[in-house]
């Protein structure tokens, strides 16, 4: 399964503050705004060949690709996409103050393929990951661009609860 | 920030960034140039993906018939993206530097990447694709904005304990604030603050967030 468990990495402190003021960080509205960036943006990056994990930059180019991708399309950028079965799955879910996100209720076959590109479990398939590996993967698991958005919809959360407070 | 230097070469083609940040400790420094240097890679990656440039005012002439014909028959799209076989847009990284950040192409595609730049002056013929900002050029608006946030997040990391001590009301509060974000606005300050953890948390632990 190539799925990631999303949080914004607040202390036990800040999640008790702010849950005084009457309030829990992420609800409905902030796990849809997530989700939809969190996919969009993804998306976005893997059409360009570039990964949404930090640290991994460019997926690697096809070994022989007068082999594949063949006249199917460009061998360049490396998009993870022919027929876009696979990425149509990449999708999001709320699990309490965590998102869940990656490929989600797919078919056994998609789950395989999703697995191979992010473990490079296969020798014949050079590793091309493109979700979070781990349990509990921060902001700071993803590549700039995403963090920084993922900062700015907290960002915006944290403003609309404090300014529900007066001192 | 500002571009203080280019080099175009058969080693390297790069701009040298100033991000203009030797107010901050070291470490949020050196934080900061990590951060910006991959954002900056990713954003000049994604602008070449479009057949467009990151740089402000640059544009990407279209490719001839000829090369266009050439560039597809080879396995490349028909736009001018830079790409045919990857290796020039595999290369684009950036190194950190004592005043920020060098970005650009490091070795054997060097010489290629100036070709598109033309840094050096060097003429091979070929129209000028600019995907690094030379002095006194600057990327476009978005990117710019967003390495200003990148920096105005960080900036709250290096605030201290002590530095909020003896703070009792709003506007004391946002007068200590004030020395790490120099010339923001409160509104922007709070924003700031808002986007870094560690900061909350300090203001918590010192009772100071309801201030903000």
């Amino acid at each position: 399964m190539a799925k990631a468990r999303v949080s914004v990495k607040l202390s036990k402190e800040f999640q008790r503050k702010i849950s005084t003021l009457g309030n829990r960080l992420v609800d409905d509205k902030l796990a849809n705004q997530v989700g939809t960036m969190l996919v969009e943006e993804s998306k976005r990056l893997i059409s360009n060949g570039i990964s949404p994990v930090r640290g991994v930059g460019r997926f690697e180019g096809y070994k022989n690709p007068e082999a594949y991708p063949g006249n199917k399309k460009p061998a360049r950028p490396v998009n993870l996409s022919l027929t876009g079965t696979m990425l149509s799955y990449l999708n999001f879910k709320r699990n309490g103050q965590v998102i869940e996100f990656g490929i989600i209720n797919a078919p056994a076959k998609v789950n395989t393929i999703a697995r191979v590109h992010n473990t490079g479990e296969r020798e014949d398939i050079p590793q091309r990951q493109f979700i979070p590996i781990g349990d509990d993967a921060g902001t700071e698991a993803f590549v700039p661009s995403i963090t920084a958005k993922l900062r700015e919809l907290f960002r915006r959360r944290v403003l609309e609860i404090l300014g529900g407070s007066k001192k | 920030m500002k571009v203080t230097e280019t080099t175009g070469s058969d080693s390297k083609t790069t701009s040298r960034i100033d991000l203009e940040i030797d107010h901050l400790p070291k470490d949020v420094q050196n934080d900061i140039k990590e951060e910006v240097g991959e954002y900056l890679v990713e954003a000049t990656l994604l602008a070449l993906g479009e057949a467009s440039s990151p740089v402000s005012g640059e544009r990407f002439p279209k490719l001839s018939k000829d090369y266009q014909k050439k560039k597809v028959a080879q396995g490349g799209s028909s736009s001018p993206d830079l790409e045919v076989s990857g290796a020039l847009k595999d290369a684009i990284d950036y190194r950190a530097t004592s005043e920020g950040i060098e970005l650009g192409v490091f070795g054997s595609e060097a010489a290629k990447a100036d070709g598109h730049n033309k840094f050096s002056g060097r003429e091979n013929y070929t129209p000028q694709r600019r995907f690094l900002p030379g002095e006194g050029q600057t990327f476009k608006q978005d990117i710019v904005r967003q390495v200003e946030q990148i920096i105005a997040d960080h900036s709250g990391s290096a605030i201290q304990k002590s530095d909020l001590s003896g703070v009792e009301s709003k506007e004391e509060l946002y007068e200590a604030l004030g020395e790490f974000y120099p010339d923001m606005s409160k509104a922007a300050i709070k924003a700031a603050v808002a986007g870094n953890s560690d900061l909350l948390d300090l203001l918590i632990e010192l009772d100071l967030l309801e201030y903000l």
